[in-house]
């Protein structure tokens, strides 16, 4: 059965997951090539291609969207344990009304947020997009990742809606409720959050494995880590994926206007995440 | 009934195909006066093969390896002794969108049916000798094949790479001379834009025929060159693959291994493996970035790897 590690991009999605692969080995430094093990990602094309029996790239996008649960489920079926597997998606229902997370093929979610004041710079320099283009995807109901019918990716499109739009979809979309986990407390305390991540796992965690995971996690840590052995998820053109890992980064990246326009555009979730 | 003279058959994978669904891509049949190999009909398709195991909602195959493959808004193909096609297209439904599924999964389940392996990917003449060129979807097989074919190569054929054993070689068999490319790469392999065709209603991914560069006979596979995604951009070399690994990877790129996983075939397929690889010189993995120079560059790797003058 999937574990979802559902969220907007830029919010700490893979900081959690190799957080929970060091923890599964024993808080071991990250290998960011083995992130995989502890499961990949939803949108995954090439998986949903062996697992059907057929070539994505020959569907219509609804018919992609309604197949999509169809092999979650049938994946779902196979494990033999709890896979954590990346999603990027809103919680949404396919065009034939299933949901494309099924109850069925679902364990458990972990939904991470992050403040959107820091998402938009981290966006901005991960898209290589001004922070204005980041605030106006940010507030995009169109907004979508690989999602363009004309490139060839090996992941299918993801549709993110705006960034309240999204939280909601995870925190009101799926009959269960996932555990959230805010950024800024696994800033905070990552012990802590890290530990209520293990437990939608279902792991049994050791004061010994926690530790090494914290460490291992701790952002000049993964820094290193990038810089020794790559990172595929890097974009192009950028210097690093794991760029400054703080909390607050935003007060001296944005203008006063600009965080006006984010508070503007997404007031009452932000008030329900209590970051205003 | 088309072609029941013989005179539209088609030539195909090595077989002689008599369809009733027109095949205007693939090149008329020039062999012999043999019976056909392959037939294509229209008609009724079972909703279900009595007896048979799901490989997932589209595919499903009966304990004699009949298969039964089905594309809701498209048509249902049923797939017997990889000599039989039936096609039941949905009503309306255009001759291409149809084709679009006979010339992947169906081709690829003729081939298991017929005791050969299919390989998810491109494959190109290099000196006069095969190049197969596989990956899932995405990696860019395609493209190199476009970029071969802009080098002035040939090309045998997209999609289904077709390796057939003969004595202590291996064949790689033309399929049909299209290759399935998004528009965004076709600047970078030199095709104008206008040259793309449409490969099915409703999807950007279209069909370059590609005649004036097709090498229409069987080669000698010289190499299986994967494209392998990795995570560092600065470990560009080439990996050669010898053994379980190069088995591995074999068995990560057939195309529609749901098939022999239904038939609990997986033995027997893996047995016709090992010959694959003892008769193939160069197994390779050709590490893939996005941020790679285009594929021109990555040709010039896979030419260098296993290109001809070192046989």
């Amino acid at each position: 059965m999937f574990v979802w590690l559902a969220s907007y991009p830029k919010s700490g999605n893979t900081w959690l997951r190799a957080a929970l692969w060091s923890l599964l080995h024993d808080g071991a430094t990250v290998d960011l090539d083995a992130l995989a093990d502890i499961g990949g990602t939803a949108a995954g094309r090439n998986v949903f291609e062996r697992t059907l029996s057929v070539q994505s790239a020959d569907l219509t996008a609804d018919e992609v969207e309604d197949l999509r649960p169809v092999a979650l489920t049938l994946r779902a079926a196979r494990m033999r344990k709890r896979q954590a597997h990346k999603v990027h998606d809103a919680w949404r229902r396919a065009p034939n009304g299933r949901p494309l997370f099924p109850a069925e093929a679902t364990a458990g979610a972990i939904y991470v947020v992050r403040d959107p004041r820091a998402v938009v710079p981290s966006w901005a320099h991960h898209a290589r997009v001004s922070a204005d283009a980041a605030i106006a995807f940010l507030a995009d109901p169109t907004a979508a990742l690989a999602a363009d019918p004309g490139t060839g990716t090996i992941v299918l499109p993801e549709r993110l809606t705006t960034w309240s739009r999204h939280v909601e979809s995870w925190l009101d979309g799926p009959s269960e409720p996932p555990v959230v986990i805010r950024y800024e407390d696994m800033l905070a305390d990552p012990a802590r959050e890290l530990r209520r991540a293990a437990a939608v796992m279902g792991w049994s965690v050791t004061a010994g494995a926690l530790a090494g995971a914290v460490a291992a996690t701790r952002f000049d840590a993964l820094r290193r880590t990038e810089a020794d052995q790559g990172f595929r998820e890097r974009s192009i053109g950028t210097a690093a994926f794991f760029r400054r890992g703080e909390a607050g980064g935003w007060r001296d990246e944005l203008t006063p206007a600009q965080v006006r326009r984010i508070e503007d555009d997404h007031a009452p979730v932000m008030r329900r995440l209590g970051y205003l | 009934m088309r072609g029941a003279d013989g005179e539209g058959d088609r030539g195909v994978a090595g077989w002689r195909v008599r369809s009733e669904l027109p095949l205007p891509g693939a090149p008329p049949w020039t062999g012999d006066e043999r019976a056909p190999d392959v037939t294509i009909t229209e008609g009724a398709v079972p909703s279900a093969l009595p007896g048979g195991v799901d490989a997932g909602p589209l595919l499903q195959v009966a304990p004699d390896g009949t298969a039964r493959y089905e594309i809701a808004s498209v048509a249902a193909y049923l797939v017997r002794d990889g000599r039989e096609v039936v096609v039941d297209r949905r009503r309306g439904v255009a001759d291409a969108d149809v084709r679009v599924f006979l010339l992947g999964t169906v081709l690829a389940v003729l081939c298991y049916q017929r005791g050969i392996v299919p390989l998810h990917g491109s494959c190109i003449e290099v000196d006069g000798r095969a190049v197969a060129i596989v990956g899932p979807t995405g990696a860019g097989t395609s493209t190199l094949a476009a970029a071969a074919r802009q080098a002035g190569l040939r090309v045998l054929g997209d999609e289904v790479t077709v390796l057939r054993p003969d004595g202590d070689r291996v064949l790689a068999v033309p399929t049909v001379p299209e290759l399935a490319l998004w528009p965004d790469v076709l600047a970078s392999v030199g095709v104008a834009p206008g040259a793309l065709g449409p490969r099915r209603a409703g999807i950007a991914r279209g069909t370059l025929p590609v005649p004036d560069a097709f090498c229409a006979a069987p080669r000698p596979v010289a190499g299986v060159v994967h494209l392998g995604v990795v995570s560092d951009e600065r470990s560009r070399a080439p990996r050669p693959l010898r053994g379980l690994a190069a088995l591995a990877w074999l068995h990560a790129n057939l195309h529609t291994p749901g098939y022999p996983a239904a038939r609990v075939e997986t033995a027997a397929l893996m047995g016709r493996l090992p010959p694959l690889l003892a008769a193939v010189d160069h197994h390779v993995v050709l590490p893939w970035y996005p941020s790679w120079p285009g594929p021109a560059a990555l040709l010039e790797a896979v030419v260098d790897q296993v290109g001809g003058g070192d046989d």
